[in-house]
């Protein structure tokens, strides 16, 4: 089966890059992939979202109505995307940076105050992959030493600092369940 | 052949045109193509090519004839606007028979529009757009492994046919990426031959290019020589993808992004055992009427789909005549159908042709 994704926050979060981690690990495990910006006229602290398709079926529309998962990263992004799960589907939610209650019972809800988790990891920049680390352990969408390697090229030429800093934030989200 | 890489499509259209033996690119700056000369600015100068910003897309344009005069494989890419200043550029390439890869990142129209995805440009593609009797090969590709490997072909038949090729894409496939496998880069010494091209008339005839002829006998003659050709890419390359079409008794073209996207409709319908097909042109001149034309006796009814206000639709018709209702489903202005949007739209016709 193929899953559909929705990553969305402020510009800046680092939502485009989860997004490209996960097409870049789905290449790496030889699936099927795309990987789908919400363009326009951005900006830094503007909102930002991509959709990512990730599984073993060849790729026809790229465009997701009704994605397996979404990850809000703030409070626009749940008010926006938590109509558009799928039922059944799992949230994974920014705790830091909402301020309500999803509202749906029909779907899985992960809160995680992912922000917190960061700074203590070492890295508040690295909140979108404290949540890629929980997604990954709720849904093995991708193996978890895929993912570290990619982190490992992505962030190649910000030092091994960053790397480590990341993998860090992945590790913690991994472990952030309850 | 390669391994493959996570691309997007304009940069795509970028490194696989540099495989092709392109080494000279002239644009000017517009979203959303602007990642395709920023890709030829980082990456002409490593193969010995020439990137330079022109002052504008009629500069551009002119550019891009000069060096295709002078021999060389060479590209511009642009979006709407852009494209439509080319067009006097691109009557003249016709005309003096030079060959040209030209990407046309379609965006929302007219005038100034806006920058996302559309496929209103069609007409202004695929029936001439500047003035004179001319025609352009026009590919429209729906995914980025597909991009690729129509601009890599697009160099080869802009050199066997001595024409301008248009890439008409739009962000949506421009923006994304998707993993891609890359054709082999070409060695330059392998390259056709340009005998007609101005290189230095050095112990042979001189060349002459030019479209400019006084004597309407002789332009008419020309022009007939033009068609002539037009006749012959006619005949030999029309593209398209037939998906589901054996039994189908409906059948949605759709081309580019809204081509894949209504793939996903044909799916969802086809699990609810309802017989839909799909034709997706690939070349949108020549324009593939003649698998439509065979598909009338088996098909009820057609529904086009397109990311405009109905243009495509005109040649379906000319394909299906009056023999079979043909419904079009458009959103112009940048929107994008969803695959349960278009789905809606086909089980609204169902229910027609019923009633």
């Amino acid at each position: 089966m193929n899953y559909e994704i929705i990553v969305s926050g402020f510009g800046g979060q680092g939502v485009l890059i989860f997004g490209e981690i996960l097409s870049q690990g789905a290449l790496k495990e030889n699936k099927h992939t795309v990987w789908f910006p919400a363009y326009g006229p951005e900006q830094r602290g503007g909102t930002a979202n991509c959709t990512i398709i990730i599984g073993d079926e060849e790729i026809a529309s790229p465009i997701s109505i009704d994605p397996d998962i979404v990850v809000a990263l703030n409070q626009p992004s749940l008010d926006k995307f938590e109509p558009w799960l799928k039922k059944g589907g799992l949230l994974i939610i920014n705790k830091t940076l909402t301020t309500r209650k999803p509202l749906r019972d029909d779907i899985k809800i992960i809160e995680i105050d992912a922000l917190t988790l960061a700074r203590e990891a070492g890295e508040e920049r690295a909140t979108n992959i404290v949540l890629l680390g929980r997604l990954l352990k709720e849904i093995p969408l991708l193996s978890v030493d895929t993912v570290k390697e990619v982190i490992s090229v992505i962030f190649a030429h910000r030092g091994e600092k960053v790397i480590a800093a990341n993998i860090k934030a992945l590790n913690t989200g991994w472990n952030s369940g309850d | 052949m390669g391994e493959k890489v996570l691309i997007k499509g304009v940069e795509a259209i970028a490194e696989s045109a540099i495989r092709a033996g392109c080494r000279m690119f002239f644009g000017y700056p517009i979203t959303p193509q602007n990642e395709t000369p920023e890709y030829m600015s980082r990456r002409l100068p490593q193969v010995e090519g020439i990137f330079l910003q022109a002052e504008s897309e009629i500069a551009a344009i002119n550019m891009v004839m000069g060096a295709s005069a002078a021999g060389a494989r060479v590209m511009t890419t642009t979006s709407s606007p852009g494209f439509s200043l080319m067009m006097e550029g691109m009557s003249y390439l016709v005309g003096m028979e030079l060959p040209c890869v030209v990407a046309n990142v379609v965006r929302g129209g007219p005038g100034l529009g806006n920058i996302a995805p559309a496929q209103s440009d069609y007409f202004q593609a695929t029936k001439g757009g500047g003035h004179g009797d001319y025609k352009t090969i026009v590919f429209g590709p729906s995914t980025v492994q597909e991009l690729v490997e129509l601009t890599y072909h697009s160099f080869d038949l802009a050199d066997k046919y001595r024409n301008p090729v248009v890439l008409l894409t739009d962000g949506a496939l421009g923006q994304m990426m998707e993993p891609v496998i890359f054709p082999e880069m070409r060695k330059l010494n392998t390259l056709p031959e340009k005998p007609w091209a101005l290189t230095g008339a050095l112990n042979r005839e001189k060349n002459i290019i030019m479209s400019f002829e006084m004597d309407p006998k002789i332009l008419e003659n020309i022009n007939w020589e033009l068609q002539k050709k037009f006749q012959k890419i006619s005949e030999d390359e029309v593209k398209y993808e037939e998906y589901a079409t054996d039994d189908a008794e409906f059948v949605i073209v759709a081309y580019g992004t809204i081509g894949r996207i209504a793939k996903s409709t044909v799916k969802a319908l086809r699990e609810e055992n309802i017989p839909v097909g799909l034709i997706r042109p690939i070349s949108l001149w020549p324009f593939p009427y003649g698998v439509i034309t065979q598909l009338v006796p088996q098909v009820e009814a057609f529904m086009v789909v397109e990311m405009s206000a109905g243009q495509m639709v005109e040649d379906v018709r000319l394909a299906v005549g009056d023999r079979r209702p043909v419904f079009f489903y458009g959103r112009p202005g940048g929107m994008v159908p969803s695959p349960r949007d278009i789905t809606e739209k086909v089980k609204q016709c169902l229910s027609m042709l019923l009633s």
